[in-house]
């Protein structure tokens, strides 16, 4: 049997590179609260699935492929369907996972949560690992499988979003010009 | 138009709340994941065809089972199960699938005289099963939920071989009836919600 392309140290390398990312990512589908979960989940099926991984490709995109496969796994489990119905062939009830930024839980400010919230998943993440890990666009297309173009347009209309959102508590006050 | 100042504002809203954790925490997640990994089987595929083989060897010569020469409950769900992971360990799309072009309206009126049709939101459909291992009298179809493997079994609701798993499994198989057909779904997680977004057109 030959030997797996990735073995324990490199593995460990790679988490401890590329974790922070991975963390950002998870973050940014599931909520900063369960970010650290999904990470631990997105490392037990990369490990399982190491001898998938091609050496010389991109470890970081192999790995955050692996992440948003967990993610849109996680949010489909949350996600309440009306399964048992189906043989009474009445319709599954489908109702899309809110995601978890309920701003008391996590301590944020309650103008940005609301922002964030508003915010698609794809725009969310591309903000974020744009913003807080410093990607760039390059980066992050490869990272979501995304035109670089797309990720470009993403970053840019989430930030002028919550500008919009956070702007009146950081607009001027007005200045009342005495007669 | 930008406003740097406003950008940067907001910019740093986001690196307070989304501060991540030291990367030494993320070195001590995957040591964990590679220590609580279980003893890899070798071709899992492999060793649960044995499993079928055997299964199906001692189901033949129950004496009541001769007269229909087909599987059905444990058997048949250890057939499915084998021809899963075959799929899997052959790139699940690769030699083990085929017709990818599968019109599946045309394919189940031919083989079933009935009308069975995906209208996918979720499931992208993949083609037929076609590798070494059996599945039944049934269409195998390979699929994929979100990007999760899904085998798809397809049979006259007449012809219900009430497949099972074992106890210990660790996959789902999700059934729904649907006109002249009963559907099966098989996959480690959720493979109720691929049988939804199949229709009779």
């Amino acid at each position: 049997m030959a030997a797996p392309a990735l073995g324990a140290d490199e593995f460990q390398r790679a988490f401890a590179e590329h974790g922070r990312s991975l963390w950002v990512l998870a973050a940014a589908w599931v909520g900063r609260e369960d970010a650290a979960d999904l990470v631990q989940e997105t490392a037990r099926v990369a490990w399982q699935r190491r001898d998938s991984f091609v050496p010389g490709t991109d470890l970081r995109a192999w790995l955050s492929q692996i992440a948003r496969h967990q993610g849109a796994n996680w949010r489909r489990r949350r996600r309440p369907t009306a399964v048992a119905d189906l043989d009474r062939r009445t319709a599954a009830v489908r109702q899309p996972a809110a995601w978890p930024f309920d701003a008391d839980r996590g301590g944020l400010d309650d103008a940005l949560a609301r922002g964030l919230l508003d915010l698609g998943e794809t725009a969310r993440a591309c903000l974020l690992l744009h913003v807080i890990q410093e990607h760039t666009f390059a980066e992050i297309a490869t990272m979501l499988d995304l035109p670089e173009n797309t990720v470009a347009s993403h970053v840019r209309r989430a930030r002028a979003a919550l500008r919009t959102t956070l702007a009146p508590a950081t607009a001027p006050e007005p200045v009342r010009i005495p007669r | 138009m930008t406003d740097p100042l406003a950008d940067h504002d907001v910019d740093g809203a986001l690196r307070r709340a989304f501060a991540p954790p030291p990367a030494a925490d993320f070195a001590a997640i995957a040591a964990r994941a590679a220590a609580a990994a279980p003893m890899r089987r070798p071709w899992p595929w492999l060793v649960s065809a044995a499993a079928v083989l055997l299964l199906a060897v001692a189901w033949w010569w129950r004496p009541a089972a001769r007269g229909t020469g087909e599987p059905v409950g444990e058997t048949l769900g250890a057939m499915w199960i084998a021809a899963y992971e075959h799929a899997v360990a052959d790139g699940f799309g690769g030699g083990s699938c085929c017709e990818p072009d599968l019109d599946l309206r045309q394919a189940c009126e031919q083989r079933f005289a009935a009308q069975l049709d995906l209208e996918p939101a979720s499931v992208r459909l993949l083609g037929c099963y076609c590798g070494p291992l059996p599945t039944g009298r049934c269409m195998a179809l390979l699929a994929r939920t979100d990007d999760t493997p899904v085998c798809v079994y397809v049979l006259p609701r007449a012809e219900d071989p009430r497949p099972r798993l074992p106890a210990d499994s660790r996959f789902e198989l999700a059934r729904r009836e649907l006109g002249e057909f009963v559907l099966y779904a098989l996959s480690p997680s959720a493979s109720a919600a691929t049988l939804a977004e199949f229709v009779v057109p």
